[in-house]
């Protein structure tokens, strides 16, 4: 069925309830009202059509008094199609009702819009779950008159919650600062013996105010700082960020620049498949397997090095083009990088397939059936290793995809073994990517010129990550700088669903579960103030950079 | 004179500087195996020691909700039971320094109270970890002991003595009789891994779910006597098992029977270092069903053969 059929059939389906629609390439944008909301997606949910991907809000700001109002965007996604419901609501009296009784991941995204935009949502769980608890009342950092002086107050904690326990209930607090935890998150499991039978999570201790920085920074300036909102996937983020800029302002990106793009994006996801493989051996007590794979990962880690100068932010991307290119000596390097990979690969498939003692603790254990995937919205890995059929790169190629198609990796099997069996054999399909790309590079242009100021509009980027679809919205004003970048990391999307299938595993489980998504901190929660010795102060940019340069010339005393 | 003697073989040799010292070579020999095994440099020769001091140089906390007198007392009950279960174990000849029929019993009670330590450290330091780590350490030790009980009796049963000393003798001279014994052998290598709390037994103190288990809220000397403890029970543990499993080359002269000696603890815990490397951590309720359903088995197929075979000769 195409996207213009399925439009159409939502159209019908959602008439009642919305006062206007367009389309355009793959968009559908409709509008309601905050009252008519829920029966508008409870129309669409009853066409089994798509997932809640993502929610946006902005804030059109104050200087249009007549028009001074926050605008919500509900997108839908079905493989390339995004169906966006559009709410307009007052700036001062921001309140729509909950979806989440409808859609369950919207739980997240609307605590997000709740914490950062002031938005009052009608039966959302009061706990705070982005910002720091301390973060003033009343203090919307994402509204446009949001002045860092009103974030100066605190507010007053109480003391570290113990949530009422239920005789016979033990909670278990699973971080902040834990072994099993790479970066800070905070779990609290209710036990009953090794039985978990409740689970619920706290996120935001990275909250960096990233989205909230892109509109304060350059349309280039921004590459640099999307690239930084994480540590492993950081080439994606710069690569979503500038396909949307691109299309904004109409830039044809030369096929050679495409194809060193998405050399780069597929080499990022050995590494970080490879990264996790050794972080999820490492959560069953298997070290030996972990220790391998990190070592194997060097490899991919030193080619990325040789290729761009650099491990981790790579910065390949320029608005308009790529800055390095892969010439004969380096394509081969990375064949020979591959070959020694494929290898080891190999090998480890053998392993996590075969060996007893592992087995034990993936095979059965945290299955998120296909029905569970679906309803919950899962995606990347986790979803296709429960048979949803997720991938982007499969369903809506982009850049060099287009040319060098994607063989998608499924299993039906839904449980731990499966997510090790589709990471490991996306490595494979990885691999076989590079090379083809390498053999049949195209030639021409690195970078072609893109205009500073970017025209009026906004576009949706979706890519997809090592740990599934990202999700940018990005709207211009017309200016030097964005007026909004929301960003939808994955993990934020495969949270609900651990924590619903973390309920009646064992404790020893649960750390396997939670890895098995391949969760990712610090893009889920994307300092504005800095406390010292219990003084609040707050820092501008130019103060940080100036404390920064004296720290490190008195030699990091 | 002899009150003297006494003293030098409880405090010095055999005792407990000489435990300290090889427990800390078994450590280096543990630590360094498994990093080669996994590709890595692993610590030099001196890291054990150097961690003994540095923990000895921190500040000890106990938590104010603990019992202060069982949370300090655990770990200096634990190196004290390991160190009287040594002496009774016979070392390079058959001859240990303490000795009475019914030893064997003796050493493996005194065995016993290290895992017992680690239950009471943990349960008396009152966080949640410890907690979990200790009511864990206690389950796995009545999935373990038993096995290793019984897989310890039966050269005992062959050699009609229930003194180590009287069963290196017996097999001292009937040399060859201890190849009757290598399935027990095996069942105490497996359960050692139990009693030790190593892969694929250490959920006990599984990092990624307890933290550190019983050991939590341990810091500074106190966790510097419990590394210390286990370290030397170690040793002690792969000594029993060279003194009932693997009971020759007693006879030899003093220094060749040290070697002897030093390489069949080297040896076992080479093994142990090796299995620790090959698996995945197993659960609470697979590690007791494991136990139970295989180990279990074997020990009295142990004991079967040991009875069939004393009938025999």
């Amino acid at each position: 069925m195409s996207v213009e059929t399925d439009f159409l059939r939502i159209q019908g389906s959602v008439a009642p309830w919305v006062s206007g629609s367009r389309t355009a390439e793959n968009r559908l944008d409709m509008d309601t009202s905050a009252e008519r909301l829920v029966p508008a997606v409870t129309a669409l949910r009853s066409l089994s059509w798509g997932y809640l991907s993502a929610i946006t809000g902005f804030d059109s700001g104050t200087a249009a008094p007549s028009d001074g109002h926050i605008e919500l965007l509900y997108h839908f996604c079905n493989g390339p199609a995004v169906a966006t419901f559009r709410v307009k609501v007052p700036r001062e009296d921001p309140s729509v009702p909950s979806i989440g009784p409808l859609v369950p991941s919207a739980v997240m995204y609307e605590r997000e819009l709740a914490e950062t935009m002031g938005v009052k949502v009608a039966g959302l769980p009061k706990k705070r779950q982005f910002l720091s608890d301390d973060w003033p009342e009343n203090v919307y950092p994402l509204r446009k008159d949001f002045t860092m002086e009103s974030a100066a107050a605190t507010r007053e904690v109480g003391p570290a919650v113990g949530s009422e326990e239920a005789p016979g209930t033990f909670i278990i607090p699973i971080g902040p600062q834990h072994p099993a935890l790479k970066e800070p998150g905070h779990f609290e499991l209710a036990v009953d013996g090794e039985i978990v039978t409740h689970a619920d999570i706290r996120l935001g201790y990275v909250h960096r105010g990233i989205e909230k920085g892109a509109e304060d920074r350059s349309w280039v300036h921004n590459i640099y700082l999307m690239e930084r909102i994480c540590g492993i996937c950081s080439h994606i983020h710069a690569t979503a960020y500038v396909l949307g800029v691109e299309s904004l302002s109409g830039v044809a990106v030369p096929p050679r620049a495409q194809t060193v793009r998405t050399i780069f994006c597929e080499m990022e996801r050995i590494h970080s498949h490879l990264l996790w493989l050794g972080v999820a051996a490492h959560q069953a007590g298997f070290d030996t397997l972990f220790m391998y794979s990190w070592r194997d990962r060097e490899t991919i880690m030193d080619l990325l090095e040789e290729l761009s100068g650099n491990r981790v932010n790579y910065s390949v991307n320029l608005l308009g083009g790529v800055k390095y290119d892969i010439d004969g000596k380096a394509a081969d390097s990375v064949r020979r990088g591959l070959d020694f990979l494929e290898r080891r690969t190999t090998h480890y498939l053998k392993i996590v397939t075969t060996d007893e003692s592992f087995l034990r603790r993936t095979r059965g254990v945290g299955a998120i059936t296909f029905d569970q995937a679906n309803l919950l919205g899962t995606i990347g890995p986790t979803a296709r290793a429960s048979g949803v059929s997720r991938d982007l790169r499969v369903e809506a190629p982009y850049m060099a995809y287009r040319d060098f198609p994607v063989r998608p990796v499924l299993d039906s099997r839904c449980d731990l073994e499966a997510r090790f069996v589709v990471r490991i054999n996306e490595l494979f399909e990885s691999y076989r990517l590079i090379r083809e790309m390498l053999d049949h590079m195209p030639a021409g242009e690195l970078a072609v010129p893109a205009p500073r100021k970017v025209p009026e509009g906004e576009v949706i980027s979706r890519v997809e990550a090592p740990r599934g679809e990202l999700f940018y919205y990005i709207r211009s004003t017309g200016g030097v700088k964005p007026d909004r970048v929301k960003v939808r990391t994955p993990s934020l999307c495969n949270w609900a669903a651990v924590l619903s299938v973390a309920v009646g595993h064992k404790l020893a489980d649960i750390p396997m579960i939670m890895v098995g998504i391949d969760p990712c901190f610090s893009c889920n929660d994307r300092s504005i103030t800095l406390r010292r010795r219990g003084s609040a102060e707050s820092w501008s940019w130019e103060d940080l950079r100036a404390y920064g340069i004296s720290y490190y010339a008195g030699g990091g005393a | 004179m002899s009150a003297i003697l006494n003293l030098v073989s409880i405090l010095i040799f055999p005792g407990l500087l000489f435990l300290l010292v090889l427990g800390m070579a078994g450590q280096y020999v543990d630590r360094k195996l498994y990093a080669r095994l996994q590709n890595r440099v692993g610590p030099p020769w001196y890291q054990p020691v150097a961690d003994v001091f540095k923990l000895l140089g921190k500040e000890s906390v106990i938590p104010e909700e603990a019992d202060h007198r069982m949370f300090s007392l655990a770990p200096i009950f634990a190196l004290a039971a390991v160190i009287a279960a040594y002496l009774y174990i016979p070392l390079w000849n058959t001859k240990p320094v303490l000795s009475f029929q019914g030893d064997l019993v003796v050493v493996l009670y005194l065995l016993l109270i290290p895992t017992l330590t680690f239950f009471l450290g943990g349960w008396y330091s009152r966080s949640i970890f410890s907690t979990l780590g200790a009511v864990r350490s206690i389950t796995q030790l009545f999935a373990y002991e038993i096995p290793l009980l019984i897989a310890l009796l039966s050269p005992a049963l062959l050699a009609s003595s229930w003194s180590i000393a009287g069963i290196a003798a017996y097999y001292g001279t009937h040399p060859w009789r201890w190849m009757v014994n290598l399935l027990g052998f095996a069942v105490g290598l497996i359960t050692l891994l139990g009693k030790l709390e190593r892969v694929p037994f250490d959920a006990p103190e599984a990092e990624t779910e307890i933290v550190a288990g019983s050991f939590t809220e341990y810091s500074g000397r106190y966790l510097a006597f419990f590394r210390l403890a286990i370290d030397s029970e170690a040793i002690v543990s792969s000594s029993l098992l060279a003194a009932v499993f693997l009971p020759f080359g007693l006879g030899l002269p003093i220094w060749l029977g040290v070697i002897v000696y030093l390489a069949k603890v080297a040896g076992i815990l080479s093994v142990l270092a090796l299995l620790r490397t090959i698996f995945a951590r197993l659960r609470m309720d697979q590690m007791i069903s494991f136990c139970w359903r295989y180990v279990a088995p074997v020990a009295f197929l142990q004991v079967i053969i040991d009875l069939v075979v004393k009938e025999l000769v």
